[in-house]
């Protein structure tokens, strides 16, 4: 990762929370500092995203986007508001019942197809500082009668340990969720940045998750994010260590030889990494909003993801057809079982037709 | 202010230098038109003149009368001045605020993320009830790889910009093609917009030629146009599509002598024959056709989209 080019903060006041004094300090271990940085700048965040918005078009590609252009300044603050939310599913899909919390937001890497270049009310990669206040939302959730799984994420704006070494936020959220009951903490990640992890006492309530595509995919489509085997050595790492790890064949992506390469992927994978830790592994089609393929197709010419035959969803997004999409999933958790019967798995975002078609079920609480 | 009679070689029209758009009028000779004037500004020393609306001027006259609005001298104020009165006199589609944040940028090397809107932007965003922020100008200011023509279309059909997103990724042939294409036809803004995503799944996944090929055809009417476009980029979804037609003609509607011109029933037609979405788009539409055989003929159509 190369250095920051901006380290900015919203107030004076911002530097007066311990989290931004560590972050900083990180920041400086791992050389992401800007080159003769003395103090963070103190900037407006609307006027800052005004200026990026207007810069952008101005850059070649794939700079030529405002939250391109985020990832390279990083920006502290504290958010005022909730900090948690049930996972916005989307709209006449079924839902897995997901609780999401953002304490960062963007991502230092630039995967083709991500949602956040059409998501992202202000591109800066924001670290929000007032943990305490995050934490305590997150203990107040928990504390519910512990009758059905509670599952909190934190991979909706960033992943979840991208950025994770400089923040120490993961470590510190699973140490506050540890004495609670049928309470798993997802760390979703394309990153192998996991050893930070390991001064955790407790462990069991922690799963790690990886975002998985066929080798091929990930080179093309996920810029910057860990290689194949990076990942899964990571994954298999986080299992023996006794932590839950998790994989998501998501978004699948339909191109040539799309079988022999998840057939290939899967199974490296589930051959390294053992099968008693895996909680669960979901599938879900590459779907997007309309207004992200011109950004995408702008920031890379050279993809061919926005070629294939879709057709706009229920929920407004645009999905392959129903049939192709039905055949992948079907085919991809027709391989996961015969490797491993014991796992479970689930479709992310589709409707109730293909979940019957493709996993021949309905949904569930499974996990 | 100051209003007086100039010969026309006194005035300069920048209609190259700011790019205007707005298509060309006459101005109405002196005598007929007696209030009929034109702005101008000064620009190092020579007076920079527009027509009020902003519209490109064809003049008969050797003379015409002249308001001259106060201002520092420079191009970038007057410039100001032009977007203010005209956008007052006629408010801007979005484009012009496009090509205006060009001129600002490219020509008049000003950079507005740095030192803020220049003067007399203000009154022009709020002239055409836009909020007086660089945000505003961010979000049309990424639509800057428009050509010329291609913004001049869009003046003219005063379609939304995001109409014509896909061409920046297109390649300059291909792009040429398909607004010359377009333009012999009266399409609807979303109707371009879909031919435009199927152009470029042609040029880029099958090749440029046979996009250019498609478009290059001679077609009867639009409909056929969009249809090769369609069938040739998206066979399959073409299939289903035709598929859902059948389908829909296979539905027990009521006699249109009954029913026709009720424009509930248009309206619930036109949902899902166009849009079909949702069980509840086909619920109104059950008003007029209930049978359980039409239900599930319905919740099968439907089917085919999820």
């Amino acid at each position: 990762m190369k250095p920051f080019e901006r380290i900015t903060i919203s107030s004076p006041e911002i530097m007066d929370y311990p989290a931004s004094w560590r972050i900083l300090k990180n920041l400086a271990k791992y050389q992401l500092l800007p080159a003769g940085f003395d103090s963070p700048e103190i900037v407006d965040a609307t006027q800052m995203t005004n200026k990026l918005a207007l810069e952008a078009p101005r850059r070649p590609a794939p700079a030529n986007n405002p939250v391109a252009l985020g990832k390279r300044i990083l920006h502290l603050t504290t958010q005022p508001g909730t900090f948690i939310k049930q996972c916005p599913g989307t709209t006449n899909m079924l839902c897995c019942q997901y609780h999401i919390v953002n304490m960062v937001s963007n991502c230092p890497f630039d995967c083709t197809y991500c949602y956040l270049q059409t998501y992202l009310n202000q591109p800066m990669t924001t670290f929000y500082v007032n943990e305490e206040d995050i934490f305590s939302q997150v203990e107040k959730l928990c504390e519910r009668p512990p009758v059905a799984q509670l599952r909190v994420g934190t991979g909706e704006l960033s992943d979840s340990l991208a950025l994770d070494p400089i923040s120490g936020f993961s470590v510190r959220l699973a140490d506050r969720m540890a004495g609670f009951e049928n309470v798993r903490l997802e760390l979703k990640t394309k990153s192998k940045n996991v050893e930070h992890l390991l001064e955790l006492k407790k462990r069991d309530h922690v799963v790690v998750g990886w975002s998985m595509n066929p080798r091929e995919i990930i080179n093309a489509e996920e810029h910057g994010t860990a290689r194949f085997e990076e990942r899964m050595k990571a994954a298999a790492l986080m299992a023996d260590e006794g932590f839950g790890v998790a994989f998501h064949f998501d978004p699948m992506i339909y191109t040539e030889g799309w079988q022999e390469m998840y057939e290939a992927a899967a199974t490296e994978l589930l051959a390294n990494v053992a099968h008693k830790q895996i909680r669960w592994v979901s599938i879900g089609g590459l779907r997007y909003q309309p207004q992200l393929k011109p950004i995408a197709l702008k920031r890379r010419p050279e993809t061919t993801l926005f070629m294939d035959e879709t057709a706009p969803g229920t929920d407004g997004k645009v999905r392959y057809l129903r049939s192709q999409r039905t055949e992948m999933f079907q085919f991809l958790n027709r391989i996961i079982k015969e490797r491993a019967p014991t796992v479970y798995t689930y479709l992310c975002m589709e409707s109730m037709p293909v979940w019957e078609k493709a996993l021949g079920r309905m949904p569930d609480r499974g996990f | 202010m100051n209003l007086q009679t100039f010969d026309l070689a006194a005035l300069y029209f920048p209609k190259k230098e700011w790019r205007w758009l707005r298509v060309s009028v006459r101005l109405p000779e002196l005598d007929t038109a007696p209030d009929q004037f034109i702005w101008a500004a000064k620009v190092d020393g020579k007076l920079w003149a527009w027509h009020p609306r902003g519209n490109d001027i064809e003049i008969s006259e050797r003379k015409v009368r002249v308001l001259t609005l106060d201002s520092d001298g420079t191009e970038l104020e007057a410039h100001g001045l032009f977007l203010k009165t005209t956008f007052t006199a006629a408010p801007a589609h979005d484009i012009e605020w496009t090509v205006a944040l060009q001129v600002l940028t490219d020509r008049l090397q000003y950079q507005a993320a740095e030192r803020g809107l220049p003067k007399f932007w203000k009154e022009a965003l709020e002239a055409c009830g836009l909020e007086p922020h660089l945000g505003i100008l961010a979000q049309r200011g990424r639509f800057g790889f428009l050509n010329e023509a291609e913004a001049r279309h869009l003046t003219e059909k005063r379609w939304d910009l995001a109409t014509f997103e896909l061409l920046e990724s297109m390649a300059p042939l291909v792009r040429t093609a398909f607004l010359v294409a377009i333009q012999k036809w009266n399409l609807t803004a979303q109707q371009a917009k879909e031919a435009l995503n199927f152009t470029m799944i042609l040029a880029k996944k099958i090749s440029e030629k046979t996009a250019l090929n498609v478009l290059g055809n001679a077609f009867k009417s639009a409909e056929e146009f969009r249809m090769a476009l369609f069938r040739t980029a998206q066979p399959e979804l073409a299939t289903l599509s035709q598929r859902r037609i059948e389908m829909l003609r296979d539905l027990k509607a009521p006699p249109r002598s009954t029913v026709y011109g009720d424009p509930s029933f248009e309206s619930d037609l036109l949902k899902i024959t166009h849009t079909p979405r949702k069980m509840s788009d086909f619920e109104s539409f059950k008003y007029w056709v209930s049978d359980p055989e039409t239900t599930e003929k319905l919740r099968q159509l439907l089917e085919i989209y999820q």
